[in-house]
């Protein structure tokens, strides 16, 4: 009997992929995207190339942390033997599977960047670090041939991993060989320590290294955070648009859900504390060339930015996310993850828009919130609505996974 | 697709004889916890026990005569924790000049045992409470005593900062107590955080570890009080009273289990208490080492001001104290009869898996220390990394490395992941090595300061290395006598993990 209620929930129309409905969804964010680039390059010209450029940044920077944030689940899913989560697993899949995308929507600044001799990152222009004995020593790392050859180690290394992971997981949907999960596993392993080590070095490059003066050992670990939890905001999303077509009914249920809300919690939390840390290590040693950079950002109407982060995107999902109810209802926890993923943007707005305003503009530069949103809307017009032609692309579920029954089982409280 | 679950599938095919119900004896290299077929769960219980024999063989740990092991490992190390008595009585009475601290170095050994104790103290919470919340199952046959070793961990831990004030008997003032004098400690120092952060997690741990065991005490209470009326003229515990051992066990582990009486109603408040102070736990994990961390990184003493100190310490303290579980847990499933079946190489392989796991952030902590040490910029970091690894005390870094970052990455290979002896001999590495990471932290540090007429060195004296070896004779004392006394696995847990506690599966239609 419940051979015939997995078939029943395993049936075609429950697992295809919502074709036409994707087509439309993804027309239309391709539509916004295509505004928010044009925006974006009027912002240039209006507002100022570099606060155009920062803008952008921000937002690729944070379509990229999603995206690894997924790769970091779909690894963790493999090494934990994880059963719960099968019937979520395509869907993280799908968005690790939107790495050259977010590789590709970094990639135009830092091209830009090198091209043009260093806008935002100003370790770049010669004139800037002329005589300047703290750069002279970093050299060595902060050149552009080494930073291009990091950045192609980055990219071959994620895209080898997604790739990998990607094709045993949807080898097993047409051979159903129980030994690829296995397989899975093992990539997982190794691939681990690869992810950290490059994602860590990215944020240092990508993120830090706009305030050549700045360092701190925890940015890659907080760089990480913040994408982790924000691919489990995107993954609550993706599955509300998807279950309103009617897919996935008794597949994801409110006990994923709830799951997922625990994850949401947690990493919440889990930010919280990097961030708090780095925050306060740097504030009470108070040692110069590290305050400098919460110093700029407690200033010039920043400080209203810091503030709605620690209340945003800590105080207030932290209480609301404690309730039980909370994650087990659609839609609250729907409007909780588009919350958090805003809250991730400011998050990246904050990384990067101070270093800008440094001589340029001194104050948050209320006239341009127009090109944060345009680039905003441009980069995630695109992410977006190339993640939903992907989601179209293929069965919703791992078809064969042979932890599968364990999904469907899957209950909090037994 | 099979229709059974995975536990229902693995629980047919043990009964069908299908597959091993589990190694017994040497052979314990092929048990059935190592199946690593994807589509079963391996069992957590091996040897298809039923609920009975677990409860026997659980029960008579602490009911039966422990093996001729027991007392004299009990003898040795007891007189160790006297040792350790003894040096604290010779320090109190003369001062902490018996330590090899001076001027420059004065915090080495002392400071180093508090954070290596207190870091091996994070297993047992992270075992029951983070373990717990992520459901992994597997956790059930070694909270208990990982927990007890957490308790007895901080124990130690908590010993060391009392004493190495000097004068102990000021040592009320960490607290703020009111007094006549106006004296308050400094709020807005780590080392007074350090007092609270110790003493709630002390607190929390010990509720947590105490509250899992009240149905097991009641339990061997019930069976004690049962054997006194089944068996009126039993064998008394000593000739001349009419004592005996059972009703010495009934009175104290009736007093110990609080009234429990396996209703229904307490059972669900039970469930309920230990969610949430799994819950509380969890923060305090993470709250303790990273205030432990604090201590040091607020500082800004070059190779101690650096901003991944917080998880970097978390991750060292889960690392030497998963080192310790399997230390402690090892010697205790060959020395205990039927031990094996609970604490099966699965589990051994899941802890040896942590270790790499924790073991490789480590090392991925050292590099961005060492990394950030460089591009900083700052040369007085620069020398402090560099005086690690090439200054007078390079054999006390290079241990760390060695222990911490490679011995671990045996791991990768399963066969050793799977060998007793390997994974015994990187668990001895690992907690060598950990405490040689917090000597490395604080010595090198202190020992250059920024005049050359501020360098020193430090060298341990007689009184150092025992009071550190009496203190591991205290822990030892504690477990062995946790492991004489006490219910060893949390027995209901472990009963709820076998295939028998879900004859149906956890399908809501049941109707296979």
């Amino acid at each position: 009997m419940s051979q015939l209620a997995a078939n029943q929930l395993l049936s075609e129309e429950n697992i295809n992929p919502p074709t036409s409905a994707a087509a439309r969804v993804s027309g239309m964010l391709l539509g916004l995207g295509t505004l928010g680039v044009a925006g974006t390059i009027v912002g240039s010209f209006v507002v100022g190339q570099s606060y155009a450029m920062a803008s952008w940044h921000a937002m690729a920077m944070a379509a990229l942390a999603i995206t690894l944030g997924a790769m970091f689940w779909v690894m963790i899913f493999h090494l934990t033997m994880s059963g719960w989560s099968i019937t979520l697993r395509r869907q993280f899949e799908n968005l690790m599977k939107m790495m050259p995308i977010a590789i590709a929507l970094v990639a135009p600044v830092l091209i830009i960047e090198i091209i043009s001799g260093g806008v935002l990152f100003k370790w770049m222009n010669p004139a800037v670090t002329a005589g300047d004995p703290v750069f002279a020593s970093k050299q060595p790392y902060l050149n552009i041939p080494f930073f291009v050859i990091r950045w192609m180690i980055f990219v071959t290394v994620w895209m080898f991993l997604s790739t990998r992971l990607w094709n045993l997981s949807t080898r097993q949907d047409i051979t159903g060989d129980k030994w690829l999960s296995n397989k899975a596993r093992f990539t997982s392993s190794w691939g681990m320590p690869l992810f950290a080590l490059t994602t860590a070095f990215a944020a240092f490059d990508w993120l830090m290294s706009l305030d050549y003066h700045f360092f701190s050992t925890m940015w890659g670990v907080y760089y990480f955070a913040g994408g982790v939890f924000s691919s489990i905001a995107t993954i609550i999303v993706m599955l509300f648009f998807i279950q309103r077509t009617g897919r996935l009914e008794g597949l994801v249920t409110n006990e994923h859900r709830h799951d997922l809300g625990k994850l949401l919690f947690g990493f919440t939390v889990f930010w919280s504390y990097i961030a708090f840390s780095q925050y306060f290590l740097i504030w009470y040693s108070n040692i110069p060339e590290e305050t400098a950079f919460m110093v700029l950002r407690e200033q010039h109407g920043w400080r209203y930015v810091t503030l709605t982060l620690m209340w945003g995107h800590f105080i207030v999902p932290f209480v609301i996310l404690l309730f039980a109810g909370i994650k087990r209802n659609k839609t609250t926890l729907t409007i909780l993850a588009v919350w958090m993923l805003l809250m991730h943007l400011v998050d990246l707005f904050w990384i990067v828009l101070p270093n800008i305003h440094v001589g340029e503009l001194r104050t948050v530069n209320m006239s341009g919130l127009w090109v944060n949103v345009s680039a905003a809307l441009g980069v995630f017009g695109i992410y977006f609505g190339l993640l939903a032609r992907r989601v179209a692309s293929g069965p919703l579920v791992p078809l064969k996974d042979p932890r599968m029954p364990e999904s469907l089982h899957h209950r909090n409280y037994v | 697709m099979s229709s059974l679950t995975p536990d229902q599938s693995i629980a047919e095919q043990i009964a069908s004889g299908a597959i091993a119900g589990g190694g017994v004896g040497d052979s314990s290299l092929a048990d059935a916890s190592l199946n690593d077929d994807p589509s079963v769960r391996p069992p957590l219980v091996l040897n298809n026990r039923s609920f009975h024999e677990v409860t026997e063989i659980i029960s008579g740990y602490a009911e039966n005569r422990p093996g001729k092991w027991w007392l004299p490992l009990f003898l040795i190390s007891s007189s160790l924790a006297g040792v350790c008595g003894l040096m604290i009585l010779y320090l109190v009475t003369t001062g902490v000049g018996v330590w090899g601290l001076n001027n420059q170095v004065d915090w080495a050994w002392d400071i180093t045992n508090f954070v290596f104790w207190i870091g091996i103290g994070h297993a047992g919470t992270l075992i029951s409470a983070i373990l717990c919340l992520f459901k992994q199952k597997w956790r059930t046959a070694v909270n208990r005593s990982a927990e007890a070793m957490t308790i007895f961990a901080v124990i130690c831990a908590g010993m060391f900062p009392g004493i190495h004030v000097g004068r102990i008997w000021a040592i009320w003032y960490v607290f703020p107590i009111p007094n006549y004098n106006y004296i308050w400690p400094n709020f807005r120092s780590p080392l007074l955080w350090d007092v609270f952060a110790v003493s709630t997690y002390a607190t929390v741990s010990l509720l947590f570890w105490y509250m899992g065991m009240i149905p097991d005490l009641a339990m061997l209470r019930d069976r004690a009080d049962k054997r006194l009326r089944l068996n009126a003229d039993g064998p008394r515990f000593c000739p001349f009273f009419r004592l005996r051992a059972d009703t010495v066990r009934a009175y104290a582990y009736g007093f110990l289990s609080l009234g429990w009486r396996f209703s229904s109603r307490h059972w669900h408040r039970y469930e309920k208490a230990y969610l949430v102070l799994a819950g509380i736990s969890t923060p305090l994990v993470l709250s303790v080492h990273s205030i432990v961390s604090f201590d040091f990184a607020t500082s800004i003493l070059p190779g101690w001001h650096t901003t991944i100190f917080p998880p970097y310490f978390v991750a060292g303290a889960v690392f030497g104290g998963f080192a310790m579980v399997l230390l402690l847990l090892i010697p205790a499933r060959e020395l205990f009869p039927n031990m094996k079946d609970f604490v099966t190489m699965r589990h051994v392989e899941n802890m040896a898996k942590i270790l790499l796991l924790t073991g490789s952030m480590v090392g991925f902590a050292y590099t961005m220390e060492f990394f950030i040490a460089w591009y900083g910029g700052n040369e007085f970091e620069l020398y402090a990394f560099k005086n690690r690894a090439l200054g007078p005390y390079w054999w006390a870094y290079w241990t760390m490395i060695s222990c911490n970052v490679l011995s671990p990455q045996l791991f990768w290979v399963k066969k050793f992941r799977q060998s007793i002896p390997v994974v015994l001999f990187v668990a001895m590495a690992v907690t060598t090595g950990m405490w040689f990471e917090r000597f490395v932290i604080i010595v090198t540090s202190l020992h250059r300061a920024f005049l050359p007429g501020e360098w020193g060195m430090f060298f341990p004296t007689p009184v150092d290395i025992l009071t550190f070896v009496g203190s591991c004779g205290i822990f030892l004392t504690l477990f062995l006598l946790f492991l004489r006394f006490l219910p060893v696995f949390a027995v209901a847990e472990l009963k709820a993990v076998m295939p028998q506690a879900d004859p149906h599966g956890h399908d809501e239609q049941g109707g296979d």
